[in-house]
């Protein structure tokens, strides 16, 4: 008895150490500046003059009463709700058309997932010269074909349909590969069995593809959903929440208050409301996909 | 043990002596990543080969990066002991204590306070003391593309010379397709990134966004029939793309999209070179008179550096008589020095000659003002956008922009 205790606990002690480097890298530089920044939101620390005060909820209070910070928690969730769907809707589509297999599937493949690998920044920059509508190529080929331009970068009611759309053309192939893989753990047994029973291939999307994809795609969901309420990069390039503010996310408008108005204890605060929100809409999906997954027999 | 003493002892002093015959380092921060780049390189290099026991060493990088990277360097004692930055922030650091006040260094300097322009010295004035001496100092003047003059009917010899004659030549120089598409601008106005550029037609007009006695100017009557002005010209005369960036609009001008830019003396290469067939011209007189916009950049000593009389020694040499006559006739900004008007190395860059005509009436924009950001980004962006797009009168849009503007004043 005692042999075999002394054995899992060295065990346990070998792995705490080879984790232990990366738990160090997680602490000094993920959660020591998530507990500072906490800390920072409860003061006024100005970056230029470097004083600070502590003013408890203050910061919190002044964010609710500013008319643009909630301007842009609406704008960033206007973003998510639009996205977050669209993302799934056409990654499910991607995998599903490149499922089939068939020749040419790799080379689309490829082709999906490239944009996801390239920097969003400069990738943004390349749509911005696209988009120009007076000097980019797009809208220069539409006049060419005759069609009417519209200014889809500095066009306040257009802005955020752009931001979205790059948006999507940049993620859609990396979780369509995702789905793909998803797709291959369905057994090919079930999807025949119910053909045999009489089933359309959209009753069989519903019945049988759409509740063995529960994992991956719940997995899809909730990762770009935390992911797009901190969209940034996009905007920062694209719009710098333009035309108007009406692209303005709460990621860009405490940078502009931090970084540019130096008032980094705001910052901080408005980045923690930020937070609190992803977490409360991370932990209901996460809810109800546990949920979904059980009453379907998957074992979590 | 006692040779090692010994030992010891002689590597010291043989360091000390290495480090007393080393010249003193002092870093240097700009932004000028453009063509005017090399000329900025050649000054520094000529400075350090004088060998005055200072050696300059710099980097330069964008103007973002540059202002996000300064403060933080500041602040961990890791920041330049030389900064190259814009003179519309020296009021900003300041404020800030960041900024070695420079009024003392120049006893017993071969720099003379008074032979520096004033326009720059006012810009890097904060409360009384001097806290930059200039770097670039620049002007705007009206770029035109001689080419769409001549085919739209207008004289390329005898550009417009007053807000008139130019809203006349915008109506002949607007092109339109069949389908209704501006095909080409009138001129490409930036109101966001920019230099000057509303701000210009403002002060042609006689108004002003805030007044010399730090109250908002925006309800004033010039100021008001300034926008109405532009407001008209945006939303029937389809003169600019509205929501323009500098950028935005220099590209414009520089791929034949737009007829006609105000813009400063670094502009002029990037034009050429993209083969516009380029007019330059001073800027039309408004009702108020002829204005142009002076500014640029200016060069502060960090309040933190350790190396201050070394730094000063390169300010010292940027503003000589023979630094700026280099730098004058490579990159036709103006002197920074105003005896230097006869000088024949000058006179070889015609293009010199429209700035230097400018700087009488060029104005600062913003001087002395610690919110100059905060104005620009969150009240005269706004309106200018809101009213440009004709989606509100810009007699109602200047109204609330006046109460914004008023009140941000007076905080704190």
């Amino acid at each position: 008895m005692a042999r075999s205790y002394s054995l899992e606990r060295s065990k346990a002690l070998a792995g705490a150490a080879m984790a232990a480097p990366s738990v160090l890298l997680l602490v000094v530089f993920v959660v020591c500046p998530i507990f500072s920044s906490l800390a920072m939101s409860f003061s006024d620390w100005n970056l230029l003059t470097n004083e600070s005060a502590a003013v408890g909820l203050g910061n919190y209070a002044k964010a609710f009463g500013d008319g643009r910070f909630v301007n842009s928690l609406v704008n960033t969730v206007v973003f998510t709700a639009v996205y977050v769907p669209l993302l799934a809707v056409c990654a499910l589509l991607l995998a599903l058309a490149l499922d089939r297999g068939g020749r040419g599937s790799g080379f689309f493949q490829t082709v999906f997932f490239l944009p996801s690998v390239t920097s969003i920044a400069i990738l943004s920059i390349v749509w911005r010269f696209l988009l120009d509508m007076d000097v980019g190529l797009v809208m220069s080929w539409a006049k060419g074909l005759g069609l009417r331009t519209v200014d889809l970068l500095r066009d306040p009611n257009r802005a955020m349909g752009t931001v979205v759309g790059i948006s999507l053309w940049r993620w859609a192939g990396f979780n369509m590969v995702i789905l793909l893989g998803g797709l291959k753990t369905v057994p090919r047994e079930l999807h025949e069995a119910s053909e045999i029973d009489g089933a359309g291939p959209v009753r069989r999307f519903f019945s049988v593809t759409l509740p063995l994809l529960l994992p991956s795609l719940s997995f899809v969901v909730v990762t770009n959903l935390i992911s797009s309420f901190q969209v940034f990069d996009q905007v920062y390039v694209l719009t710098k929440g333009g035309p108007m503010f009406r692209t303005e996310t709460i990621v860009y408008y405490a940078y502009y208050r931090g970084f540019n108005l130096f008032e980094m204890g705001y910052a901080s605060a408005m980045t923690f409301i930020l937070f609190l929100l992803i977490m409360a809409c991370t932990l209901f999906q996460l809810r109800g996909y546990a949920r979904a997954e059980r009453e379907r027999g998957f074992s979590s | 043990m006692k040779r090692l003493l010994i030992v010891m002892l002689l590597a010291c002093t043989v360091l000390t002596g290495l480090a007393w015959a080393k010249p003193v380092t002092v870093t240097f921060w700009n932004g000028y990543t453009g063509p005017d780049r090399p000329a900025v390189e050649k000054l520094v290099n000529d400075f350090n080969a004088k060998n005055l026991g200072v050696a300059v060493k710099m980097e330069i990088m964008p103007w973002d990066s540059l202002y996000q990277k300064l403060l933080p360097a500041m602040i961990a004692g890791t920041g330049p002991d030389i900064i190259g930055y814009s003179v519309g922030r020296v009021a900003e650091y300041a404020q800030a204590k960041r900024l070695e006040p420079l009024d003392g260094y120049f006893s017993g300097s071969s720099l003379k306070r008074d032979v520096l322009a004033p326009g720059l010295v006012q810009g890097g004035t904060y409360k009384g003391k001097l806290y930059g001496v200039p770097m670039a100092f620049a002007c705007e003047v009206m770029y035109y593309n001689k080419a769409h003059f001549a085919e739209a009917g207008l004289d390329p010899k005898d550009p417009p010379k007053t807000y008139d004659e130019l809203k006349a030549a915008w109506a002949k120089l607007l092109k339109v397709d069949a389908a209704g598409n501006v095909v080409r601008y009138p001129q490409a106005i930036g109101v966001k990134s920019t230099v000057a550029n509303v701000p210009l037609f403002i002060w042609g007009f006689g108004g002003d966004i805030v007044t010399p006695a730090d109250k908002s100017g925006l309800a004033d009557p010039k100021t008001l029939a300034a926008l109405s002005f532009l407001q008209e010209a945006f939303v029937k005369g389809k003169v600019s793309p509205a929501g323009l960036t500098g950028q935005e609009a220099d590209n414009l001008f520089a791929a034949g999209k737009a007829s006609i830019e105000f813009n400063g003396p670094w502009a002029i290469n990037g034009f050429r070179g993209a083969g516009i067939d380029l007019g330059i011209a001073e800027l039309p007189a408004g009702p108020a008179g002829r204005v142009s916009w002076s500014g640029d950049t200016v060069l502060s000593i960090n309040s933190g550096s350790k190396a201050k009389k070394a730094a000063w020694k390169f300010l010292e040499y940027w503003n000589s008589t023979e630094a700026q006559e280099y730098w004058s006739s490579t990159v036709a900004f103006p002197p920074s020095r105003l005896d230097l008007g006869s000088s024949a190395t000058l006179s070889k860059n015609k293009d010199l000659a429209y700035f230097l005509k400018s700087v009488p009436y060029a104005k600062s924009y913003l001087p002395g003002q610690t919110k100059a950001t905060r104005i620009e980004e969150e009240i005269l962006v706004p309106m200018y956008e809101n009213v440009f797009r004709g989606l509100e009168d810009s007699a109602s849009a200047a109204k609330k922009a006046d109460a914004q503007l008023s009140s941000l004043l007076s905080e704190k």
